[in-house]
């Protein structure tokens, strides 16, 4: 009996250490380790502010190659623009993590914070606590209306969704049988696309017909699994569109494996790496690219003019890129070289 | 422990009776109503793609189901099994984009598997820490170990050893009916059928689910029972892992999520009870077998899809409850 | 005897497919104690749910100081009277003595308020008139199980009761305890209660009892004064059939060569310097209190809890036991004293369970059970030791408790052992199988298996052992033949 307490007490230990250290490892390409007490959280705010130099942190809602060009955009400008800057994302998708995360900086008294929000409600008190103690907080990717945060840098969903959905027409002809992939159908920026989409299908290619939208819950066993179904329910579909950065890619490999590249064509958002590798083999059509490195550049350029005392701009539509076959190579170097351009000829 | 007909030679029983009254009757009947259903009720449930891609799904779970039946039948649970999944991929893949051979990389798919299982088997075993504590924490450790390995992102293959594997993977069986998937949960059935009906360690694994203490007091070695029930519940999570780069020609970071709890379910549908010490490989392929087609037959009806989620919820609620009121019963 | 004060005529009582009493006739007088014998499934509790309302349907009549009556249920019968004390408690573990004493008839002063203070002192003078010293505020799960039976008690003779009905009521009870509780039943009688008394133990029949009414398949099977009777006419009563032993005669006697040397033994939890020797052929019996710790030292011996100090010598060879498989695999048995949660796979046919030790017996090479070894080893054993079962496919939880012990027993006789440990074997079982089972252990000893009987009966301790072996608090504190062994012996021996 006794044996067993004292087992489960070392267990216990041994699992909170892994699971520290697999915290600590998150954090990447910094210098600092996470600061969890408040004495190490006071040594480091008086070494930035003894340093002269802004710091600026870029908190993303997870660990996701999605967000690496986010972070890239971030740094380039910070380099241009003399701040130093770390990237902090949860391990996990959840909301307790990135509060803390916001917690800690707060302690740290770092000078500014981009955070693509987890939750708009969730994160308003955090928010504004970090507002109040001076730092400030512009939202990038994903908004925080309820709270004060500075500013929202991102795509506008809605029209992202339209934008999707003039380049669908444009991939289908006008017409044939539409299905539509979501990875879950309760984040209202994914709604908000599958509406804005929606509704431009609907006024501009009334011979385009919707016949499905499935939920893949941003799995890809589920994805590849409706993807299957859904070509045997509907054998005249002409095209899938997939909501978010998994069901492109789902869809694809299905696609690819029944060997119907180009009988069934496919649409999706987001740049990530499979999806990217999919449109060099042209399996997917096109994919709505996020211009992920510009939120993250304009996210300091932001920050700097708050500190200087200039009222930004409550939303700034960082717009998409319609990736292709053609672009597909260069499109991210274009993206960085108009990003810079406008930001010289200011 | 469940059995088929015993041929003990009580003369005079009805066979037919003794068929209907086997504990998986009741779903094997309500599985092939659904079937029916479906093949009425749709064109395309019974057309050979649908069936190839059905089976397909199924064999996942099922394999993972087997797994996951060793650990259930003693009484324990294990939540890490979708991870696992997705972590022995990953390192598969890994291995083979490294230019190393296809065998050494299942090899180390397999191992990963059997070593989460054994640490799971140790701390549960010989420590004492609950399955549940156990398996949740190994749970996040997986999922934390893809994250560092792939930064959320797929591990594509590019190496000529990768394309050797997924050429000896893709290969399909009965004129393109059959998938690897399938085939190597087909032989994985047997065999598990065979060692918990006709072996030692079978015998045990029951006993052990049955009463814990009246087996060990009959000088059973109980703790390395359920050790390698761990081990083997993780190595079949690692089969499914491996399995799945046949079809995603990438070891995928989302692969297996939430898998154990349709393993579970399917355990739980096919008769066996959470408590321990009852269950049948037969029971355990309905199970899986009625997730399957019944995820498969929402879509194919044109279920409307924020109904889908809540009717699988039900159902997995629906078999719990069963399985309770089973239980009470005896 | 005057006028009967209660009398149960013609009682019959059916459920679908069973007829559970047919006919039953049963009286009781005033300032009497009545034993209501019977083996299990004789219909002993269906006649007495009749008695306390629990059945308000059944034919016959019922009539109390000649009036007949019908009970519409158990709050009924309890207001005129009847009160039951069960075998298992019906207590709330978490509540306190006095809280349970009158839950459901607490003191209110205010509506929906509990007065403590009255509460107390009422429970203070119910515990006194029964003689015990409780303490009204402790919790139950805190009390020992004698001072929970007292609550039960308590409760039963709450009211105005004239007739109280107990159940087993020694089956939890040390041989002081039940002592108390005789004396108690006594002063009751002499104020005129009527009781009636179950129980499977014959001494104690034979002890309190003035009259003993025996059933048998649901009907009458025999009435007689106590004083007129004995032992095997009991027994007789109860299994239709004569029975001249009870206890098996042993055709051998024990041998002088040592199979068992326990020297100074000591380990968890309570085990502490305990030495004896059991030879061949020999029946050793192992009395003490409960708690004595006798069930703690088999653990010991067999590998279930650890040996801190001591040694065990086996065939005058010393080993080491840290695991039942040593045991077994050394041909030591043990037979624990709770065969469901000890001993069987309850959900587990009898051929599993009986082989549940010898799987090397009956497997090959690769680790493959062959079904014909299992079953013919089954069939044996269910011969040998006459298990009542249809097939060797049956479920052991749905076998008698006679059934199940003898299941345990193929068991633990499938490993050939040399030296035999049973913990209570006739415990809870009907008194045919007990009678089996004492024939059992005999015919083991005779064929030279050395075994150690842990039993609370002291009767049974009595007859079946050669020697007699006393622990008290892990120690042991007496060896007595059994030419110097009694009661008196043995009972100063396990209170020392």
């Amino acid at each position: 009996m006794m044996k067993k307490a004292w087992g489960s007490v070392w267990v216990s230990l041994l699992l909170v250490g892994i699971l520290g250290l697999m915290g600590c490892g998150q954090k990447t390409e910094t210098k600092k380790e996470g600061a969890n007490s408040k004495q190490s959280a006071k040594q480091e705010a008086k070494a930035d502010a003894g340093k002269g130099k802004k710091t600026f942190v870029m908190v993303p809602k997870v660990v996701m190659p999605y967000y690496e060009p986010c972070f890239e955009g971030f740094k380039d400008a910070a380099a241009k623009y003399g701040a130093e800057v770390e990237y902090l994302p949860p391990n996990e998708m959840k909301l307790p993590l990135q509060v803390k995360v916001i917690e800690d900086l707060i302690a740290r008294k770092v000078d500014g914070i981009a955070i693509s929000a987890l939750d708009d409600i969730g994160l308003k008190q955090v928010i504004n606590d970090a507002m109040a103690a001076g730092i400030k907080v512009v939202t990038f990717d994903a908004p925080a209306p309820s709270s004060n945060a500075l500013s929202y840098i991102g795509t506008i969903n809605e029209a992202a969704g339209a934008a999707a959905a003039e380049e669908m027409i444009k991939t289908m002809g006008g017409e044939g049988e539409l299905a539509i992939l979501q990875g879950g159908l309760v984040s209202s920026n994914l709604n908000q696309r599958f509406e804005g989409f929606k509704k431009t299908i609907e006024t501009k290619a009334p011979n385009i017909k919707i016949v499905a939208r499935e939920d893949t819950e941003g799995k890809i066993d589920t994805t590849v699994a409706k993807v299957e179904a859904l070509l045997q329910v509907h054998p005249n579909l002409k095209a899938f569109f997939g909501v978010s950065a998994t069901d492109a890619p789902g869809a694809a490999i299905v696609i690819e494996e029944q060997k119907k590249v180009g009988k069934i064509l496919i649409g999706g958002f987001d740049d990530t790496p499979d999806t990217l590798s999919a449109i060099r083999k042209g399996t997917v059509s096109f994919a709505l690219a996020q211009q992920t490195y510009k939120m993250g550049w304009l996210s300091v350029v932001k920050l700097c003019e708050a500190i200087e005392g200039k009222t930004i701009e409550k939303e700034i539509n960082t717009g998409l890129l319609v990736v292709t076959k053609e672009n597909v190579d260069s499109y991210m170097s274009e993206m960085k070289a108009n990003v810079e351009k406008s930001d010289a000829a200011k | 422990m469940t059995k088929s007909i015993d041929s003990t030679g009580r003369a005079g029983r009805n066979f037919l009776l003794d068929l209907l009254k086997q504990k998986e009757m009741g779903v094997f009947l309500a599985l092939v109503a659904i079937v029916a259903f479906l093949v009425c009720k749709t064109d395309s449930f019974a057309s050979k793609d649908n069936l190839f891609a059905v089976s397909r799904q199924i064999a996942y779970v099922a394999i993972v189901a087997l797994g996951i039946f060793f650990v259930i039948v003693t009484s324990g649970i294990d939540l890490s099994v979708g991870s696992l999944v997705c972590l022995s991929g990953v390192i598969c893949a890994l291995v083979l984009q490294g230019g190393h051979h296809p065998l050494l990389a299942v090899l180390a798919g397999l191992l990963t598997g059997a070593v989460a299982g054994a640490i799971n088997g140790l701390l549960v075993s010989y420590v004492g820490v609950t399955s549940f504590i156990v398996t949740l924490g190994m749970l996040s450790v997986a999922k934390g170990a893809v994250l560092v390995l792939t930064h959320g992102d797929s591990v594509r293959g590019s190496t000529e050893q990768f394309s050797t594997f997924l050429d000896f993977g893709k290969r399909t069986f009965l004129d393109g009916r059959l998938s690897m998937p399938v085939v190597v949960l087909l032989v994985l059935a047997v065999i598990c059928y065979i060692v918990l009906r006709y072996t030692v360690f079978g015998r045990r694994l029951f006993a052990v689910g049955g009463n814990e203490q009246a087996t060990e007091l009959s000088g059973i070695n109980v703790r390395g029972i359920k050790f390698f029930s761990f081990v083997i519940a993780s190595v079949a999570s690692s089969i499914v892992g491996i399995l799945y780069i046949f079809q995603y020609n990438s070891a995928q970071s989302s692969a297996g999520e939430g898998m154990e709890m349709d393993a579970i379910a399917a355990a739980v549908i096919g008769g066996t009870s959470l408590l321990g010490g009852q269950g049948s490989v037969v029971g355990i392929l309905i199970g899986a077998i009625m997730m399957g087609v019944i995820r498969n037959g929402l879509v194919l009806m044109k279920v409307d899809a924020y109904w889908q989620k809540s009717i699988i919820g039900a159902i997995i609620v629906l078999a719990a409850v069963i399985d309770i009121l089973r239980s009470k019963r005896k | 005897m005057s006028m009967p004060l209660l009398e149960m005529r013609e009682i019959s009582k059916g459920f679908p497919g069973v007829q559970a009493l047919k006919n039953v006739n049963f009286s009781l007088s005033k300032g009497e104690i009545v034993c209501l014998l019977g083996e299990n499934g004789a219909g002993k509790s269906t006649l007495m749910k009749v008695l306390t309302g629990v059945y308000p349907e059944y034919e016959g009549t019922v009539s109390l100081n000649g009036e007949t009556i019908r009970f519409r249920n158990t709050r009924d019968a309890f207001e005129k009277g009847v009160s039951i004390v069960f075998q298992e408690f019906n207590l709330c573990p978490n509540l306190s003595a006095m809280e349970n004493l009158f839950l459901g008839n607490e003191n209110r002063s205010l509506p929906g308020f509990i007065s403590y203070g009255a509460t107390r002192k009422k429970a203070v003078e119910a515990f006194r008139k029964l003689r015990m010293e409780i303490d009204p505020d402790a919790l139950v799960k805190d009390l020992g199980v004698a001072q929970q039976q007292m609550i039960e008690i308590a409760k039963a003779l709450s009211h105005d009761t004239k007739i109280l009905v107990m159940d087993e009521p020694t089956a939890v009870l040390t041989e002081l305890e039940a002592k108390n509780l005789f004396d108690l039943m006594r002063e009751l009688k002499a104020q005129g209660m009527a009781i009636v008394f179950i129980s499977h133990k014959l001494n104690e029949v034979l002890a309190i009892t003035d009259r003993v009414v025996c059933l048998r398949d649901g009907e009458n099977s025999g009435e007689a004064c106590t004083r007129e009777i004995g032992e095997n006419d009991l027994v007789s009563m109860m299994v239709g059939r004569e029975i001249d032993r009870f206890y098996s005669k042993r055709a051998g006697q024990a041998s002088s060569e040592v199979v068992l040397d326990v020297r100074n033994l000591t380990g968890r939890p309570m085990t502490r310097n305990v030495s004896f020797k059991l030879h061949k052929g020999e029946i050793v019996g192992l009395a003490g209190l409960i708690g004595a710790g006798r069930t703690e030292l088999a653990r010991l011996l067999i590998g279930a809890e650890k040996v801190t100090d001591g040694e065990i010598w086996l065939h005058g060879e010393k080993v080491s036991i840290t695991h039942p498989k040593h045991a077994v695999a050394r041909k030591i048995a043990y037979v624990s004293e709770d065969r469901k949660k000890y001993g069987l796979v309850l959900p587990m046919t009898v051929r599993e369970n009986t082989t549940l030790a010898v799987h090397s017996r009956v497997s090959n090479w690769a680790g493959f059970i062959s079904g014909s070894k299992e079953r013919t080893l089954t069939k044996d054993f269910i011969e040998r030791l006459r298990i009542k079962v249809p097939h060797a496919e049956e479920v052991v939880n749905n076998l008698s408790g006679g059934n199940q012990q003898k299941v345990v027993l193929a068991k633990w006789l499938a490993i050939a052992p040399d030296v035999l440990i049973l913990d209570e074997p006739t415990r809870g079982i009907d008194v045919g199988a007990k009678a089996e089972v004492h024939r059992i252990i005999a015919d083991l000893a005779d064929s030279g298996v050395a075994i150690l009987v842990i039993s609370s009966e002291l009767p049974e301790i009595l007859h079946v052992s050669d020697r007699v072996l006393v622990m008290h608090e892990g120690r042991m504190t007496a060896d007595i033949p059994r030419s110097e062994a009694n009661e008196e012996t043995i009972m100063r021996a396990a209170v020392a």
